[in-house]
């Protein structure tokens, strides 16, 4: 307050990569203009860039410590370094004060590994995403070779042999692009060897070259020999890998929920025709079918350099982000999937797949994103894109893969 | 007539904004990098740095990663001046005479070189797409199929098909330098080994490339820097892996990874450190030994 009782003027800086066109942006502005009613003394300054440049500028930020007062960001490794370095506020006990908020999010979310860390305590973020995998499929070209929806991995190699004898493309994977494999190796790894088998790994307990890190590799090697993915994965982008199941010549397509707004589109050739069915286990691995591959994406964080009522205000805004009513804003227009637990939207084509992925996520025994997430080794992760790449173009093994893994730890701690 | 001995002082005053920011933007961050490549630093203001020693380069060289870079560089060198500059030279040699229309066959020729190394690498990504791609189409159309390849994903193949398109790029600059080169050389002197029945091979290799040595020098050293600093079309033919599983690395790529991907910039300036040494010894060693022509009395 200043000395004549009027409130004290405030500006947030408010860093995002919601720029035009993004379907977040006027949902945002909205919000933002909820917000300035409610609190006219407080202006919020935005500072967006698209995607590839945001996180340019946030690792610069990150770099001369000139980061906003509100910070979009997806955790994990790219903010490690701000974390370490203590350029973002820790928010346990804003989140606690106020137990009706903190409620509101989806148990287990706030603990997820974007937004702490195994080596540093803490809640560094706020997640509005929760990324989630799994299969879509073109359900006319399952009708016509008479197939059913895959649960375990038996029924799905199956599936996989029938689809190759109808001149289909079982699974369209753009190998090319090192994430996409990395992401089938991944969900390989939480159903065979369980999520939490990721800070063995992370904690050097266990090695690559062991089963743990092998079987995933093998299984990946026989999916690929057996032509799952057609005559030559390594060749397809993941702009082509879309194409290719958008255009009914591949038949499934292992994804993030966000696509879903993409595959069932007025203009989409599939958007009659696009299904979900979760990630299959495997009989003999019963206990971590509800192991997925799942966890908070998109988060907010706040600088540490913000005091008294500016804090205050920041605080305020975070929460009128990322509370369930605006969460529900943001899921309306662009299948974000909320953090919070809110009324699901069966509205559109879009949503009512995206409830599918929902529902596996909410039978979920335990859930985790990249298995390198708690590595403290922060190459791991491309280590792991590569070599995945690698044994995709038949450069490597599934041995000699596992095995590059644990040479890159050798060769750098 | 102005000297530099009377005029010490002006000619100082002209050449201290270059000299300022020749030391600032080339001198200083070659020097910090050198110093930067013994610590150990996550890039991160303000965070500490940890005096490394010689632990950056150690763990370089016990990275197989690395070594494969190096032979991509060697290999990238030594066939982007094989096929560059005798390319240059031959197109050079031929627009030098007497053709109608010289000035389209120049500006034919040099148009890759005013594309961005971005559209050009796009375009060629389009061409030798594996599935898709004109090239493979084509062959796979006029029957032709056995000769169809992965261009930029097997690994056997996709480093020689990235150097050949790098070379295609730049052959027009060189040409350009080259056609100046051979234009300082004195018509009366081809007539005359016209007269004397001088023959093709005696008027290039005893005649016309002896006394242009100093630009082919000058276009070698361009060469050699030129590839040690290729990264961009690379990072776009490999949609920003450098692979499959880094097949197509290079140092500066490697240099790339370790600094903004992997935050480990006492890496990274190690890196750099051995590119800026390697490249300066190259240059000079090539230049000195090679082409420079010794003054005589």
């Amino acid at each position: 307050m200043t000395s004549d009782g009027a409130k004290e003027k405030i500006v947030i800086r408010f860093e995002h990569n919601w720029t035009e066109g993004s379907p977040q942006l006027p949902v945002f502005k909205k919000m933002l203009e909820e917000f300035k009613k409610e609190n006219s003394n407080i202006t919020v300054q935005e500072e967006s860039a698209p995607d590839t440049q945001y996180h340019q500028k946030l690792k610069t930020e990150i770099s001369s410590d000139t980061l906003g007062d509100i910070i979009m960001n997806w955790g994990g490794s790219e903010v490690k370094g701000a974390v370490k370095n203590k350029q973002f506020m820790e928010l346990t006990d804003i989140v606690n004060e106020d137990p009706s908020y903190k409620n509101s999010f989806v148990p287990g979310i706030l603990e997820g590994n974007n937004v702490t860390y195994q080596d540093i305590e803490g809640l560094w973020g706020i997640p509005i995403n929760i990324t989630l995998t799994g299969f879509y499929y073109n359900k006319k070209i399952f009708q016509s070779a008479g197939l059913q929806v895959p649960e375990t991995w038996d029924d799905m190699l199956n599936v996989i042999n029938k689809l190759k004898e109808t001149g289909t493309i079982p699974w369209a994977l753009g190998a090319q692009d090192g994430w996409r494999v990395e992401h089938v190796y991944t969900q390989l790894f939480y159903k065979i060897n369980g999520v939490k088998s990721i800070y063995d790994l992370a904690s050097r307990k266990v090695k690559y070259a062991s089963d743990v890190g092998v079987e995933p590799f093998k299984y990946l090697e026989k999916l690929r020999d057996m032509g799952a993915f057609g005559s030559n994965p390594a060749a397809v982008s993941f702009q082509m890998e879309q194409s290719e199941f958008m255009s009914g010549k591949a038949a499934m397509n292992f994804s993030l929920a966000t696509y879903a707004k993409k595959f069932t589109a007025e203009d989409s050739p599939i958007k009659d025709d696009a299904g979900y069915f979760a990630f299959p286990y495997f009989s003999d691995k019963a206990q971590y079918k509800n192991d997925i591959f799942a966890g908070g994406g998109l988060s907010f964080s706040l600088n540490s350099k913000l005091t008294g009522a500016k804090k205050d205000a920041a605080v305020k805004l975070l929460k009128h982000i990322t509370a369930s009513s605006g969460q529900q804003q943001f899921e309306d227009a662009s299948a974000l999937i909320p953090t919070t637990d809110i009324q699901q939207n069966t509205a559109t084509p879009a949503a009512k797949l995206v409830n599918e992925f929902r529902a596996t996520f909410k039978s979920a025994k335990n859930y985790a994103n990249d298995i390198t997430d708690p590595d403290s080794l922060s190459s791991m992760l491309t280590k792991l894109r590569d070599v995945s790449t690698g044994l995709m173009n038949k450069q490597l093994t599934a041995k000699q893969a596992a095995q590059e893994m644990d040479s890159e730890i050798a060769n750098n701690e | 007539m102005f000297t530099f001995k009377q005029n010490k002082l002006i000619v100082i005053a002209f050449l201290i904004p270059a000299l300022l920011f020749y030391i600032s933007f080339m001198l200083y961050p070659a020097f910090y990098a050198i110093v930067l490549s013994f610590f150990k630093w996550s890039g991160v203001a303000s965070t500490d740095t940890y005096f490394n020693g010689l632990n950056n380069y150690i763990l370089l060289f016990r990275n197989p990663v690395f070594w494969l870079s190096v032979k991509n560089l060697v290999f990238l060198l030594v066939v982007s001046v094989l096929t560059q500059l005798p390319i240059a030279f031959i197109l050079a040699y031929m627009l030098s005479g007497n053709i109608r229309y010289v000035n389209i066959f120049k500006v034919s020729y040099f148009m890759p070189v005013i594309l961005s190394a971005t559209a050009v690498s796009m375009m060629w990504k389009l061409i030798l797409d594996d599935k898709y791609g004109l090239l493979n189409n084509f062959l796979r159309g006029v029957g032709l199929e056995s000769l169809s390849r992965s261009w930029l994903t097997d690994p056997d193949i996709s480093f020689k098909v990235i150097t050949l398109i790098n070379s295609w790029q730049h052959v027009g600059y060189f040409l350009i330098i080259l056609i100046a080169g051979i234009a300082t050389i004195s018509e009366e002197l081809f007539e005359a080994l016209k007269i004397d029945g001088a023959g093709i091979f005696t008027t290039v290799f005893k005649v016309v490339i002896p006394l242009i040595k100093e630009v082919i020098g000058v276009c070698v050293v361009l060469i050699l820097t030129q590839c040690m600093k290729t990264f961009d079309i690379i990072y776009v033919m490999t949609s920003g892996t450098f692979g499959p599983n880094n097949v197509n690395q290079v140092p500066v790529g490697l240099m790339y990874y370790r600094s903004f991907i992997e935050d480990n910039f006492g890496q990274g300036s190690a890196i750099a450190t051995m590119v800026l040494l390697f490249g300066v010894l190259l240059s000079s060693v090539v230049y000195i030994k090679g082409f420079q022509q010794k003054n005589t009395v």
